[in-house]
């Protein structure tokens, strides 16, 4: 197995008769990398499983190359973490709890750690204030903040963008492309929102039913699943299309507008066969070429194909 | 002590403690120290006039504030996710659970201590006729400001507390729920209460009480205190056994629960 920045080995976690992570090997290796998949897929477990929340029945797990089961509190000081809906202490003010996070982590000066980093997501005028009066934006922003506070070498957010306006989705893609360019931390990002994946991430895994069903970086994907779709503009597209759906060259067939767009099985001679049917059926081919998906349409493509 | 056990008990002491828990604790002593049966000055003796209402007054406070703050502790934090963003820190599991309640613990006994210092206090004012001196007689009296017997029941009450605490944290723990796990408590708390209050004096099982359990300790140790100083004979009806009944019940029970909840937390998924 290659070195990545997290290495998973037949992790299988059961919760009753729910499996939440089945059989399940993947290594992590990009700078930003991207979890994306529905609801109920695993994302969040797999998370659980990174920072110890959450026990393998079976399987292993490292992390930078330490492993869950034996050295946890040396991953927990080397990885930041915002969870799906955390819940910090409303009775504190902002700067007080990032101070006090910033003691647990052992950083010197914390009140001026704590000042930084809230200059950092954006809450420096909120600081003095309660967090029970924060905005759920302003909430998510402090999770982002007690994530990043302790210079990790890993920073682990689980829907890190739920909750935030375009402009807070924004701030938080800043501050990724910033920490992972300028200051070498990698990240690993569970989320919905295919936006912020294409966006920031070098390396995507795309989960359902416990397991990654695809991965590497966005390139490869997209033209891993883009490779046999062509769009086809032909004289007569209603024609085409009911003709090819019955010939059963194509393995989908749909219209986009005038065109026709089509998936075709590895190893399918699409022009030379394409041309030859639209010729038995008198229409003229005007336009013949290969479609690049966008992530949205991998995603949809691989989940339809299980 | 480590300085991240320090920082998590300051952690809990500030969030579990903050308005308007303490003030509502702090408030319901009080109004429960008013509702005493105060001490008339040709009935001064302190087990009968003062341990013996104390518990049966104060059991409703401890149950209640117990099970609040712990049930907050434990419970509403693993239900809020809380506990999720404390262990993401590099802290461990078993350093959340011990700093939670020693933290709370010492912060109910320090409230329920001032509580019964208080009581002391207005005990005296009350007794105008003992003389308070160093070396005079009230340190070995029967008067209600005899200050052994107020130190044994200060021991008994940290007994109670300390049962209370780990009581509601594996409730808390076990059910993940504030709200359901302080229904339990209570249940079995008052429902215990109400069951041993069908048994008679005699039968150890109604030691099990949580308000007549304490008391029979205090009324065992001043006795034993008494005899011990030779003093004379306090006849209390407390034997051995039920002495010893008490004191194993709240003591064995405290620290077997306490260490259940630890080894809950410690091997508790959380998702």
């Amino acid at each position: 197995m290659n070195r990545g920045v997290i290495e998973i080995e037949k992790a299988t976690k059961r919760f009753g008769k729910i499996t939440a992570l089945s059989d399940l090997s993947v290594v992590i290796d990009g700078k930003v990398n991207g979890l994306i998949g529905p609801n109920g897929a695993g994302k969040t477990t797999l998370l659980n499983v990174l920072l110890g929340l959450t026990r393998l029945d079976s399987g292993k797990a490292r992390v930078l190359g330490l492993d869950v089961n034996g050295e946890l509190s040396e991953i927990k000081k080397k990885v930041g973490f915002l969870p799906e809906s955390p819940g910090f202490p409303t009775s504190f003010t902002g700067e007080g709890f990032l101070i006090k996070v910033a003691r647990l982590r052992h950083i010197q000066e914390p009140r001026k750690r704590a000042s930084e980093i809230l200059n950092v997501v954006g809450l420096s005028h909120a600081g003095k204030r309660a967090i029970r009066t924060y905005s759920s934006g302003m909430y998510q922003r402090l999770g982002l903040a007690q994530a990043i506070i302790g210079d990790p070498e890993l920073i682990v957010l689980d829907e890190p963008a739920a909750n935030l306006d375009p402009i807070g989705r924004m701030d938080v893609l800043r501050v990724i492309d910033e920490y992972s360019k300028n200051r070498g931390v990698s990240f690993l990002l569970s989320t919905h929102i295919l936006y912020e994946v294409e966006k920031s991430c070098d390396w995507v895994g795309l989960m359902e039913g416990g397991r990654v069903r695809e991965s590497g970086s966005i390139d490869e994907l997209i033209q891993k699943s883009s490779k046999q779709v062509f769009r086809i503009v032909v004289s007569d597209p209603k024609l085409f299309e009911l003709r090819l759906k019955q010939s059963g060259f194509a393995e989908s067939v749909e219209f986009d507008g005038d065109a026709v767009v089509a998936e075709f099985p590895e190893g399918f001679d699409v022009y030379g066969e394409v041309v030859a049917l639209a010729k038995r059926l008198s229409v003229r081919v005007i336009d013949l070429r290969r479609v690049r998906l966008s992530l949205d349409d991998v995603f949809r493509r691989v989940l339809k194909a299980d | 002590m480590t300085g991240k056990m320090r920082e998590l008990m300051s952690w809990e002491l500030q969030e579990s403690w903050s308005f308007p828990i303490l003030e509502l604790v702090l408030a319901v002593s009080i109004i429960q120290a008013l509702t005493f049966q105060l001490i008339q000055p040709e009935d001064a003796n302190i087990l009968t006039s003062v341990s013996d209402p104390f518990w049966k007054s104060m059991l409703f406070l401890f149950a209640i504030s117990a099970a609040v703050v712990f049930g907050r502790s434990f419970g509403e934090s693993i239900e809020k996710r809380k506990m999720v963003v404390l262990l993401g820190y590099p802290v461990s599991r078993k350093g959340i659970f011990l700093s939670k309640f020693f933290a709370n613990l010492f912060a109910c006994v320090l409230v329920f201590g001032t509580v019964l210092l208080a009581e002391g206090v207005m005990a005296f004012l009350f007794e105008p006729r003992v003389a308070w001196a160093p070396h005079s007689g009230a340190w070995y009296s029967m008067n209600s400001i005899a200050p052994a017997i107020w130190g044994f029941m200060f021991l008994s009450l940290s007994l109670v507390v300390f049962f209370t605490s780990s009581l509601m944290s594996f409730l808390a723990l076990a059910t993940k729920r504030f709200g359901l796990s302080i229904l339990v408590f209570l249940v079995f708390v008052f429902g215990l209460e109400y069951w041993t209050g069908t048994l008679s004096n005699a039968e150890p099982l109604a030691y099990l009480s949580l308000s007549r359990g304490p008391a029979a300790i205090v009324s065992y140790l001043s006795a034993a205190y008494y005899r011990t100083m030779g003093l004379g004979y306090m006849g209390t009806g407390i034997t051995f056994g039920l002495f010893s009944t008490a004191l194993c019940y709240l003591l064995i029970g405290a620290v077997a629960l306490f260490v259940v909840s630890l080894l809950l937390l410690q091997r508790m998924d959380l998702d």
